[in-house]
């Protein structure tokens, strides 16, 4: 069974997710914002298979969960390296 | 060990990673403090959560859950309190570029820019305006525009702005102004702003400071006069003069002719008494001065003529009225028939436009035209002459093109030159005058007039004259 935290959580990353779409056209403007968006992607995704796996799949999901997060904090790391250097060129 | 373990070691490597780019960024002032601080705590919260998933799952700690479970619902929120502080961060960033470009064009700007209330006071005015006038903007603003106008040009200043609150909302004028340099004219060009409801709420002008300009404007207009009344004394000594040679010249030809009568006389009395053949060398060289006195006060006759014409154009009243060429250039072709005829030479006209001029002065240079271009036409080969004409831009072009005797290219000014002729001892008689005229009369009548030729190969004249006005 799913735990209560974990569904709040969801859809809180939800609300998260509406609240880029309606910046969408803002959003677009800011300096590697592909990176930000993968890196949200990835998280959005250990949310979703973190309710799921109280469901079915329990094994598998729970890995896919964590290595969203991997890949979600990867693409974050990534992108905090990109922003530093892109003022450090002038870019 | 359990492989999430390892998973979560790899997710707080990689958190810890860009915890410490972002503080290296920090500490070089890569990023700002509002950026810095929502990306870290977006960070420590993803922290909490892998390491208290990490120690959960590790059985070091299971209680620890609950901290888990409160960075899984702060960091999303984290993360879009992130991005929003981004986009406000941007928004800050472009704000300040476009305020930069702006300075950049306003301050580095030499026209003056100001921005006046629905009253007349100032609400913005450039640094340009500033430094004219040597004062602060501060001093300026909310002080009323008229206040900078000279006080005889403020009444009339103030009903041209008056237009302002009318449509197009838009006027342009120029006043004197005392400034830090002294007198000046500057030229404005204002245009109201309207509100919601379509009333003027702000004015915003652009000025110019024109006062060398005017000043040169004036110099021109004094010159302009000056070279008028230089003409107009010219002209009037040109007539006054060759009228008043007339007369001398008159007497001159009239006792010539008496003194010719005498000449016969005495020698009709010398036959009669026998003593003749002993004056004949004597009169025979009275004679010959009679005629030389004669054919010389008869060229300067014939001179003093070209000029009288040549200054009576430049006072002629026009009629300007529509010109139908076809029929115009018929009727020269009618009263040159003789020479025509003459000549031997075979004209042909072809359907013209017709022009808006004044008819009897389109006549003359026509008549002009064609007499020069019968006169030189080549005696070893039939003479033909071409008229064409055709509108083009509110301008109509005729052309008259004939196979004579052709002009030289360092001639083709010339000939317009008063009393240029290009063989003064050849068989055409003629005093250099006809092609003068012309000219003359064209730049009367708005008119232009070229050559195109070679020397033996013929001459085209290409008139242009205002075309009829469409309405």
């Amino acid at each position: 069974m799913f735990e209560e935290s974990e569904l709040i959580a969801l859809l809180i990353t939800f609300g998260v997710s509406f609240f880029l779409w309606a910046t969408r056209k803002i959003i677009i403007t800011l300096p590697f914002y592909h990176l930000l968006l993968i890196s949200f992607g990835f998280y959005f995704f250990s949310k979703v298979c973190t309710v799921l796996e109280g469901f079915f799949w329990e094994t598998a999901l729970n890995s896919l969960e964590h290595i969203s997060a991997i890949a979600s904090c990867t693409v974050f790391f990534w992108w905090c390296l990109r922003l530093g250097a892109k003022k450090e060129t002038g870019g | 060990m359990n492989p999430i373990v390892g998973l979560n070691t790899i997710s707080v490597f990689f958190i810890l990673l860009s915890l410490g780019i972002l503080l290296v960024w920090k500490l070089q002032k890569l990023i700002p403090t509002d950026l810095f601080l929502p990306a870290v705590f977006f960070l420590f919260l993803g922290l909490l959560g892998h390491i208290s998933n990490l120690l959960e799952w590790s059985g070091a700690a299971p209680y620890l859950d609950r901290y888990g479970d409160l960075s899984d619902i702060l960091q999303p929120i984290l993360f879009a309190v992130l991005v929003y502080t981004m986009i406000q961060h941007r928004q800050r960033e472009q704000i300040v570029t476009s305020e930069a470009k702006y300075r950049l064009l306003v301050d580095n700007q030499s026209d003056l820019i100001t921005k006046l209330d629905a009253k007349g006071n100032f609400l913005f005015v450039s640094p340009s305006y500033c430094r004219l006038f040597g004062k602060y903007e501060k001093d300026l603003l909310g002080r009323p525009f008229l206040e900078e106008v000279l006080p005889e040009d403020r009444a009339r200043i103030r009903q041209e702005m008056d237009i302002l609150y009318l449509p197009p909302y838009t006027c342009r004028f120029r006043h004197s102004a005392q400034t830090k340099y002294g007198l000046r004219v500057l030229s404005w060009s204002y245009r109201s702003l309207l509100n919601e409801k379509g009333k003027p709420s702000a004015i915003v002008g652009i000025g110019r400071d024109i006062t060398d300009q005017v000043q040169a404007e004036q110099e021109r207009e004094k010159m302009l006069q000056k070279l008028e009344s230089k003409n107009r004394e010219l002209q009037s000594l040109v007539y006054i003069s060759s009228h008043d040679l007339q007369s001398p010249l008159v007497n001159i030809r009239g006792f010539t002719g008496e003194l010719k009568t005498t000449c016969e006389q005495v020698k009709n009395v010398l036959k009669e008494s026998g003593q003749y053949e002993r004056m004949e060398p004597l009169l025979k060289d009275v004679e010959q001065s009679l005629y030389f006195i004669d054919s010389g006060a008869e060229k300067m006759q014939i001179l003093i003529d070209g000029l009288l014409k040549l200054s009576r154009i430049g006072s002629i009243e026009l009629t300007i009225q529509t010109v139908h060429m076809n029929g115009l250039i018929k009727s020269i072709i009618e009263g040159l028939r003789f020479q025509i005829q003459k000549a031997g030479c075979e004209i042909t006209v072809d359907n013209l436009p017709p022009c808006h001029s004044d008819l009897y002065q389109v006549n003359q240079v026509f008549t002009n035209l064609l007499d020069n271009a019968i006169k030189f036409l080549d005696p070893s080969s039939p003479g033909k002459i071409r008229i064409t004409g055709q509108e083009r831009n509110g301008v109509c072009e005729y052309r008259i093109i004939d196979n004579g005797i052709g002009i030289a290219p360092e001639h083709h000014e010339k000939i317009f030159e008063i009393f240029h002729r290009l063989n003064p001892d050849g068989p055409v008689k003629g005093i250099g005058l006809g092609l003068a005229i012309v000219r003359r009369i064209l730049d009367k009548l708005d008119g232009t007039i070229r050559v195109i030729s070679e020397d033996g190969k013929g001459a085209e004249f290409i008139v242009t004259l205002p075309a009829v006005p469409a309405s």
